[in-house]
């Protein structure tokens, strides 16, 4: 059962984290590119 | 740009997202999941095995987001090479390549011994049923892994590993048939869940071995890197290359999970030939193959043997294919910015390729893939990829700490910087534990790293070049503005230049046009376009010597492009430069059966959203007096008059108008030249008609021909498949004309992918 449930978070975690990940190249593609700490401030708000 | 400037050197960026995530995909699924799937199964259990690929899913997404946020940084350096040089100085980055020419080398010998594995296997107990152990098997497995290396090695040295747009529909199909398996795995669970019951005992011998399996099968998670290199080449690459690679973990991870699920149910507890085992244990006995044996049992009437080699034959081979050259590239660049001796850097003169470094590579290829075991060559491989993953996911810290405000980023990764510190710390446990899996892989990868930190120490630190060497960025131009009537004149051989230049000239003096000139420079897939200034050099020429003769009379831009493929290439700069009329050159033959008139112009005239002009030895100082049309109400026959009549001689040069047909189902010659003429500036007292009664066109055309100087022909526009195997009637006029003639394609909109095929 644990195998399973570990098994089942390892794919979330994937595919939450590259949906995560595209959503955030799109949003930065639509605003401009900036450096890494003016994207994150952007990114906030 | 005007004329007196030098003349510019770009890229061609022809890739797009499809094509480099199916780039990824084809390096990713290749042989790690095929053998790795039945030694997994063997040591870890049903669930281990599951969990494996699940876990290492994981830690390939970690450290595709750090490949995603340096890619997206510094788009064009491409690498992990590159990488490591900016973030930490010249030793590091030496030793970021002299892994990643290892990595690569080993993966190869990897794809060769799989593919002999399952070849032999399949040929020799399944087709022949000699029921041969498996230490029978294995000299000969280690003759045929040498034998394809070597013939991979060679071409790579023809230069041939080009595979394109076709390249990544067979990695659709590649990635499509093993997630299908998957599918299947899942289907026979619904239709009989009893089979659910294999997967106790879960985890058989414990959670530690795990880590042995995950570190060993790590290799099936390499390849999304190879995405970085294609930087200079992607549309958009800040946004295009971090989406591929994050894209690619994603499908290989879930196929995967599916596949290894499928493996484990597909053999029943009570199937006979399991002898008492388990199913796992009967899988994870069979080794190397075991995966093939699963899906055997799976898919009905030994189909499941024949897609499985199938599928072990694309994969490996194509994956084979590009470990090479990506190998060759890494040794290459180590040659080129002096931390290897220079030779590495050289290119033959007939091929230009890389020889040298293609032959260490082919060295170490070899070596590996005859000498080491199937086990041992996939934990070097796995470890090498440990060793230079960790290797980024440091510099993707240290990157943007220190350069985080300077770098302009298309992606930055969430929760930074767990995912790197995350996926650091289980690289290294991994790399530690191999040592289970292969005590060979555990001295022979560290014996090169610190061989190489040695070569940096002694050799490299005193002779590598410059920065500005080493990162070379090429710069584009934009496309000059205004609506001026542009004309592009492409070629890719400079001796065709003054040829097509004269011609050219008529064309825009009746079009008042801008003029483009294009010089493709076609590179080989081992070098870096970034670093193929060494092949412009032909190009120029043929360039300057076109400027000389239009400069004068009308704005010029001049661009240099280097491309993969000289078709593609010419597409997108069409496309990118919005030109009305593209000029190419053709010598009238051509050299497969496979292309109407060539394997260039075939597509161009296809795909180029524009009108297109292609003369064929129209060189020299030709009049033509005599301008032969044929007509047969194509789509192209309107801009076939116009072209002619710009190219026949002012003053007394005649258009004839042919037309092949009966009495009463002739083409209306005259209806229709009277009805473009104001359109088209037809001069009527120049143009005539002339209806020929023929059984055959093409002779009738051909006999006509004798009489003119110059033939104008429009070209087909039959589907692709409508023609496959046979001419159409302006292509066979095209090859046997004696004259010098002219193809034209109207420009008409673009057509749909599947309208063009039927």
């Amino acid at each position: 059962m644990w195998g399973i449930l570990i098994v089942g978070l390892a794919l979330g975690l994937v595919v939450g984290l590259v949906v995560v990940s595209c959503r955030r190249i799109n949003r930065i593609a639509k605003r401009g590119y900036r450096s890494a700490r003016q994207t994150i401030k952007e990114l906030r708000q | 740009m005007t004329a007196g400037e030098p003349v510019r050197s770009e890229l061609s960026r022809e890739l797009s997202l499809f094509h480099i995530t199916m780039m990824g995909l084809g390096m990713m699924i290749g042989a790690g999941v095929f053998i790795g799937i039945g030694i997994s199964m063997g040591k870890a259990g049903p669930g281990g095995v599951i969990l494996t690929f699940a876990l290492n899913g994981v830690i390939a997404v970690f450290t595709a987001m750090s490949f995603a946020e340096l890619s997206s940084a510094i788009p064009r350096a491409g690498g992990a090479y590159n990488f490591a040089r900016i973030a930490f100085g010249r030793g590091p980055s030496f030793l970021a390549g002299w892994m990643e020419w290892f990595a690569s080398s080993v993966a190869g010998s990897l794809y060769a011994v799989v593919f002999a594995t399952y070849t032999l296997d399949f040929v020799l107990n399944g087709l022949l049923d000699l029921d041969l152990a498996e230490g029978a098997l294995r000299l000969p497995i280690k003759g045929v892994a040498v034998a394809v290396a070597l013939a991979f090695l060679y071409i790579n040295y023809r230069g041939a590993s080009e595979t394109g747009k076709v390249g990544a529909f067979f990695t659709l199909g590649q990635t499509a048939f093993v997630l299908a398996i998957g599918l299947v795995g899942l289907g026979v669970v619904a239709w009989d869940p009893g089979r659910l019951a294999n997967f106790r005992p879960f985890l058989p011998n414990g959670w530690g071995v795990l880590l042995a399996t995950m570190g060993f099968i790590y290799v099936a998670f390499e390849g999304f890197e190879v995405i970085a290199q294609a930087g200079d080449e992607t549309i958009d690459p800040k946004r295009n290359i971090p989406k591929a690679m994050l894209y690619s973990v994603l499908v290989v991870t879930v196929t995967y999970v599916l596949v290894s699920f499928a493996a484990v149910v597909a053999v029943r507890a009570d199937d006979p030939a399991l002898g008492g085992l388990a199913p796992w244990e009967w899988i994870g006995k069979s080794g190397a193959t075991g995966f093939g044996s699963a899906v055997e049992r799976l898919l009905p009437a030994g189909m499941g043997g024949v897609l499985v080699v199938l599928a072990v034959i694309f994969s490996s081979t194509s994956a084979l294919n590009a470990t090479v050259y990506s190998a060759t590239r890494a040794s290459y660049a180590l040659g080129r910015d002096r931390m290897l001796p220079a030779r590495f850097a050289r290119i033959a003169r007939k091929r230009r390729t890389p020889y040298v470094a293609l032959a260490a590579t082919g060295v170490i290829v070899v070596l590996v893939a005859g000498l080491l075991p199937t086990q041992d060559v996939a934990s070097c491989a796995s470890m090498m990829f440990l060793f230079l993953f960790f290797l980024v996911n440091v510099c993707v810290i240290r990157v943007r700490l220190n350069m985080g405000d300077e770098l302009t980023y298309g992606y930055v990764m969430p929760l930074f910087p767990l995912p790197p510190i995350l996926a650091i710390l289980a690289q290294a446990t991994l790399a530690f534990f191999i040592v289970h899996m292969s005590l060979t892989a555990w001295i022979i990868t560290p014996v090169w790293v610190v061989a190489g930190l040695g070569i940096y120490l002694l050799y490299s630190r005193s002779r590598a070049v410059t920065t500005e060497d080493e990162i070379h960025v090429l710069e584009e131009q934009q496309a000059p503005p205004g609506d001026q009537y542009r004309i592009m004149v492409a070629m890719a051989n400079p001796a065709n230049a003054v040829e097509l230049v004269r011609n050219t000239y008529k064309l825009c003096a009746a079009k008042d046009a801008r003029v483009e000139l294009l010089n493709m420079v076609p590179v080989p897939d081992q070098v870096p376009l970034a670093a193929a200034e060494s092949y412009k050099l032909d190009g120029q020429e043929g360039i300057v010597e076109q400027m000389l003769y239009l400069a004068p009379r009308f704005p010029i831009s001049s661009t240099l492009r280097y491309c993969r493929n000289v078709a593609r290439g010419i597409v997108s700069a069409v496309r990118e430069k919005k030109v009305d009329l593209l000029i190419m050159g053709w010598h009238g033959r051509r050299r497969t059966h496979a292309f109407s008139l060539g394997s260039t112009l075939d597509p161009v005239i296809e795909r180029a959203p524009c009108s297109v002009v292609i003369f064929k030895d129209c060189g020299g100082n030709q009049r033509f007096r005599r301008v032969l049309v044929p007509l047969a109400g194509g789509p192209n026959g309107a801009f076939a008059l116009e072209v002619a009549t710009i190219l026949a001689e002012p003053g007394d040069g005649e258009v004839v108008a042919m037309t092949i047909g009966s009495e009463e189902m002739a083409f209306d010659l005259a209806g229709f030249i009277e009805q473009n003429a104001d359109r088209l500036h037809l001069p009527r007292n120049r143009v005539h008609t002339r209806t020929v009664q023929a059984d055959n066109v093409v002779d009738a055309i051909l006999k006509e021909v004798e009489q003119v100087d110059l033939v104008v022909l429009g070209a087909t526009r039959e589907p692709l498949l409508y023609h496959l195997g046979r001419l159409s009637v302006p292509e066979t006029v095209a090859l046997e004309c004696p004259k010098p003639l002219v193809i034209v394609r109207a420009s008409g909109g673009i057509r749909s992918w599947i309208k063009r095929w039927i």
